[in-house]
């Protein structure tokens, strides 16, 4: 799971809560990083996306990942703090979303959907 | 009236008719007789009347009847009636009134008022024969004796032949004054056979019977027949002819009387040009006396005047016309007609001149009155203008569409009424202008003027709008010195092409008016006349300062309302960024929480130490955070309500700036930045020591977050008086548009999705520093960084806000 958050905590413990779950988590502080991630080769069967990030934000970075063949495929979930998440997640294409303050077991829910999913 | 009787008595014709309807019902025999119609028949008869009388007098007796029968009083009238034969035969008809009839009686006067008309013939040809015999004619033998007297003598003097025959002519018939001249001439004749009054025709009193005398003319030729000689005289009587010279000679010095009184000048001229007659009270005023300058030449007297000349000769030439001119500084009106002989040939001319100069006087008096009435009516007319046009443009100004566009169409409403073009700047919160409208009245060069759209006056030069908007007085100038359309030497390019379009547009007449509204200057209208005719002038001024004054109001009410609905949307955007800011520590809390909770209920907790110790950190560093963001509001709401507390005391500015950046280290670390600290010499002033390192902790995490990756350098001076302090980074920078509006609430220099924060740091710290009676600025270059420059008074604030 390749998680983009800008915040370095919330980072760490989503990190932690998924191994802990035996997924391996993949870190990135912002939408360039996780490009240079997928494009370095890593491929995760799913992006957990904050939208509002310094650097290139949620928005910026699906628009790179839609338009690159290998990487449009990969499933999104969005991360949102504010309202009208459903919407957003219509916007950009996300298969789901989750509001923050996050819920763990609806996260677990969701990874273990798409996680299920590319397994079988 | 006997006469009538007996006629009524005997051959009247007798009727009675009803007036309502023109019928007879009642006629005498006698009717029978004179006119041939049966009396049955006038009372059967419709319409007998009709008949009876033809159509030329029928209207005529007709109205008689109706008027006696109306009136009472009895008609009488002659008429003609058409016998049954077909003769005309005139009757005189008497109408009287009896109860409701009409009773007439009528008489054939045909007889009579042929005998009368006889009469009148005869009469008339009796006149002319007398007067065919007007010449009286009397002789006289050589002894003076008469011997003849005709009918005509007769009347002349009143005797009868037989009485004079015989008689001394003289004695009787010339007064006694002339009787020795009458017998010395005829003794003379007869002795010389030579006479004064012989075969002329001579003028002389004569005297009547009734002693009175009277002038003849008389013509006398002498006979001889044999030894003796008579004379014949053929007197005509003057005294018509007299009298009629008189009338005229009377006449004509009634016309010269006349002619005298009044203004006019009578003048005649023969076929040279020469005076022939020169008269009247006119010619006072010209200082001739009349008939001083006949037999002079007119056209030698008048050649200093040509108009005279030119009439004189076109008069002559046989032109009749009528001049006005001036001579010897009056105005006359002359009339010139040339005078024909009896072939049509011109043998002079003649005219009327009327001294005019009083009336031209008073004409042209007139004319300046009308000038003067004209001229307040254009006042009042251009005083209605300029109603109507503030009307307009106040409604133009109240409707509801966005204020830019209102102004835009202010401008075009003002072109051309109030300027061939016109401008509308508006101030932004920098200092810059931003021009907002130019509007031109000609549309072929509309696109000079949208050029000049792209050319807002310069805040530094000294344009109108720039002078305008600086003093808050308005800028006339009535004469633009075209001198100030040429760049000077070494002006900026774009100078050149502000100047070049202001020259085509043309520049003659200038007024910038302020837009000001609540004391404060939002921008300046500035009117161009290009025209050579029209200059501006204070009724101008004031119509463009009443303009602006209601501009300016649109202009600020709008702006209130730009601003309310941009805090409502700065307020909505900090919702957002707020949840947002908030909900991200209490997610990284919430997530420590929840995998505390899940590692405990797996009871794996002694196991697994790093991973719980690494989840209470974060849950206690996010506590600490979520505590910070709440005092930030806290303090952002206490700002808002002047509530901000000072603790002030003596505080070493850089002392303190070194102790913020060590507590600052790890997250300047993290940023991948370095910090520079410039503070060679402490400062020390009365601050707030808290509210200070507030300061500059916002202003280092700003450095931190926009500048990551690259140096941030502190400075702080000091001079005695005031304390400087400088933040420095290298990072993203702010957009000059936005340079202005950064220290407000909520709003930071870039989009909010790019960037965590409540984007209320520098708002605190404007308020802050503020409090401490200092000033902050920035200096920015997008892409280059920014620099943050505090100046604070080492004293802190002063007396009044700090008791306040």
């Amino acid at each position: 799971v390749l998680v983009v958050d800008d915040d370095a905590d919330i980072r760490k413990m989503l990190a932690e809560i998924l191994e802990l779950e035996g997924y391996e988590a993949i870190l990135a502080a912002n939408g360039r990083e996780a490009l240079g991630r997928l494009r370095a080769g890593v491929r995760p069967s799913l992006i957990l996306l904050d939208l509002m990030m310094p650097g290139m934000n949620g928005w910026e970075f699906r628009s790179e990942q839609l338009q690159d063949p290998d990487l449009a495929s990969i499933p999104v979930v969005i991360l949102t703090g504010d309202g009208q998440a459903d919407r957003k997640a219509t916007d950009v294409g996300a298969v789901s979303y989750l509001c923050k303050p996050l819920d763990v077991e609806a996260l677990l829910g969701l990874i273990e959907r798409y996680e299920g999913n590319r397994n079988s | 009236l006997d006469l009538e009787k007996a006629f009524t008595e005997l051959d009247s014709i007798v009727w009675e008719a009803d007036p309502a309807t023109l019928r007879f019902s009642y006629v005498d025999e006698r009717a029978a007789q004179v006119l041939g119609y049966p009396a049955e028949r006038w009372v059967r008869e419709p319409d007998f009347v009709y008949r009876l009388l033809p159509e030329a007098d029928r209207q005529r007796v007709i109205d008689l009847w109706l008027q006696t029968s109306r009136s009472g009083a009895v008609g009488r009238c002659e008429h003609r009636v058409l016998a049954a034969d077909g003769r005309l035969l005139w009757f005189r008809t008497t109408v009287r009134r009896r109860g409701g009839a009409l009773l007439g009686s009528m008489i054939d006067v045909s007889e009579l008022r042929a005998a009368v008309d006889r009469h009148r013939e005869r009469e008339a040809h009796h006149a002319a024969a007398l007067n065919l015999a007007l010449d009286g004619v009397v002789s006289i033998d050589d002894r003076g004796r008469i011997i003849d007297f005709n009918p005509a003598a007769e009347r002349m003097f009143g005797y009868r032949c037989a009485e004079v025959l015989g008689q001394d002519l003289a004695d009787l018939l010339i007064p006694p004054s002339l009787r020795p001249l009458h017998r010395a001439g005829l003794r003379r004749f007869l002795e010389s056979g030579e006479g004064r009054v012989m075969g002329r025709r001579v003028e002389f009193p004569a005297l009547r019977r009734d002693g009175t005398e009277f002038p003849v003319e008389v013509a006398i030729s002498a006979i001889r027949v044999g030894s003796r000689t008579t004379f014949t005289g053929t007197l005509r009587d003057l005294t018509d002819r007299k009298r009629a010279e008189n009338a005229l000679r009377e006449a004509r010095e009634r016309l010269l009387a006349v002619v005298n009184h009044a203004p006019i000048v009578l003048f005649a001229l023969d076929r040279d040009g020469i005076f022939t007659l020169s008269e009247g009270r006119g010619l006072k005023a010209l200082g001739l006396a009349p008939g001083e300058v006949v037999g002079r030449s007119a056209l030698e007297l008048y050649r200093e005047v040509p108009w005279i000349v030119e009439c004189i000769h076109r008069a002559l030439g046989g032109e009749e016309l009528t001049v006005e001119g001036d001579v010897a500084g009056l105005r006359f009106e002359t009339h010139y007609a040339p005078l024909k002989d009896a072939e049509g040939a011109v043998v002079g001319c003649i005219g009327v001149a009327i001294d005019i100069t009083a009336r031209t006087r008073a004409e042209a008096e007139r004319m300046r009155l009308l000038e003067r009435e004209r001229e307040a009516r254009c006042v009042a007319e251009a005083a209605q203008r300029r109603w109507e046009f503030l009307a307009e443009a106040t409604g133009l100004l109240a409707s509801a569409v966005d204020y830019r566009v209102r102004l835009t169409s202010l401008a075009r409403l003002s072109v051309p009424y109030l300027a061939d073009w016109c401008v509308v700047d508006i101030l932004e919160r920098g200092g810059s202008f931003r021009r907002m409208a130019v509007a031109c009245a000609d549309p072929a060069r509309a696109a000079l003027a949208a050029a000049l759209e792209r050319y807002p006056p310069d805040s530094e030069a000294p344009e109108p709008a720039t002078q305008v908007v600086e003093t808050g007085k308005p800028v006339i100038w009535p004469e633009v010195g075209q001198y100030r359309l040429e760049p000077r030497s070494g002006a900026s390019p774009r100078e050149v092409e502000r100047l070049r379009l202001i020259r085509e547009l043309g520049a003659r007449s200038l007024m910038t008016v302020p837009l000001a509204a609540r004391d404060e200057i939002l921008g300046a209208l500035t009117f161009v006349l290009s025209g050579e005719q029209r200059r501006y002038g204070p009724a101008d001024l004031a119509l463009a300062l009443d303009l602006a004054q209601r501009a300016a109001l649109l202009a600020d009410n709008a702006r209130l309302y730009e601003e309310a609905q941009e805090a409502v949307r700065s307020r909505d955007e900090f919702l957002s960024i707020a949840s947002h800011e908030l909900r991200t520590p209490i997610t990284s809390l919430q997530l420590a929480v929840q995998n505390l909770l899940r590692i405990a209920r797996r009871g794996s907790l002694a196991d697994r130490g790093a991973l719980v110790i690494n989840a209470l950190e974060v849950a206690e560093r996010q506590s600490k955070h979520l505590a910070k963001l709440v005092d930030e509001l806290l303090d952002v709401t206490r700002i808002s309500a002047n509530r901000l507390a000072l603790d002030l005391e003596l505080v070493d500015l850089a002392g303190l700036a070194r102790d913020v950046l060590e507590t600052f280290a790890e997250a300047i670390a993290a940023a991948r930045c370095s910090a520079v600290l410039d503070a060679p010499s402490p400062v020390v002033g009365r601050w707030d020591r808290a509210r200070l390192e507030q300061v500059l902790t916002n202003l280092l995490s700003n450095a931190v977050k926009y500048g990551a990756g690259s140096p941030v350098e502190v400075a702080v001076r000091g001079d005695g008086e005031q304390a400087w302090l400088s933040v420095r980074d290298h990072g993203i920078g702010i957009e000059r548009e936005r340079l202005d509006q950064i220290f407000g609430r909520f709003e930071r220099g870039v989009s909010a999705r790019s960037y965590g924060g409540l984007g209320l740091g520098l708002y605190i710290v404007r308020q802050i520093v503020t409090a401490l009676g200092g000033k902050i600025r920035v200096e920015s270059e997008l892409g280059r960084g920014s620099t943050f420059l505090v100046e604070l008074p080492l004293t802190g604030p002063a007396e009044a806000q700090r008791e306040g």
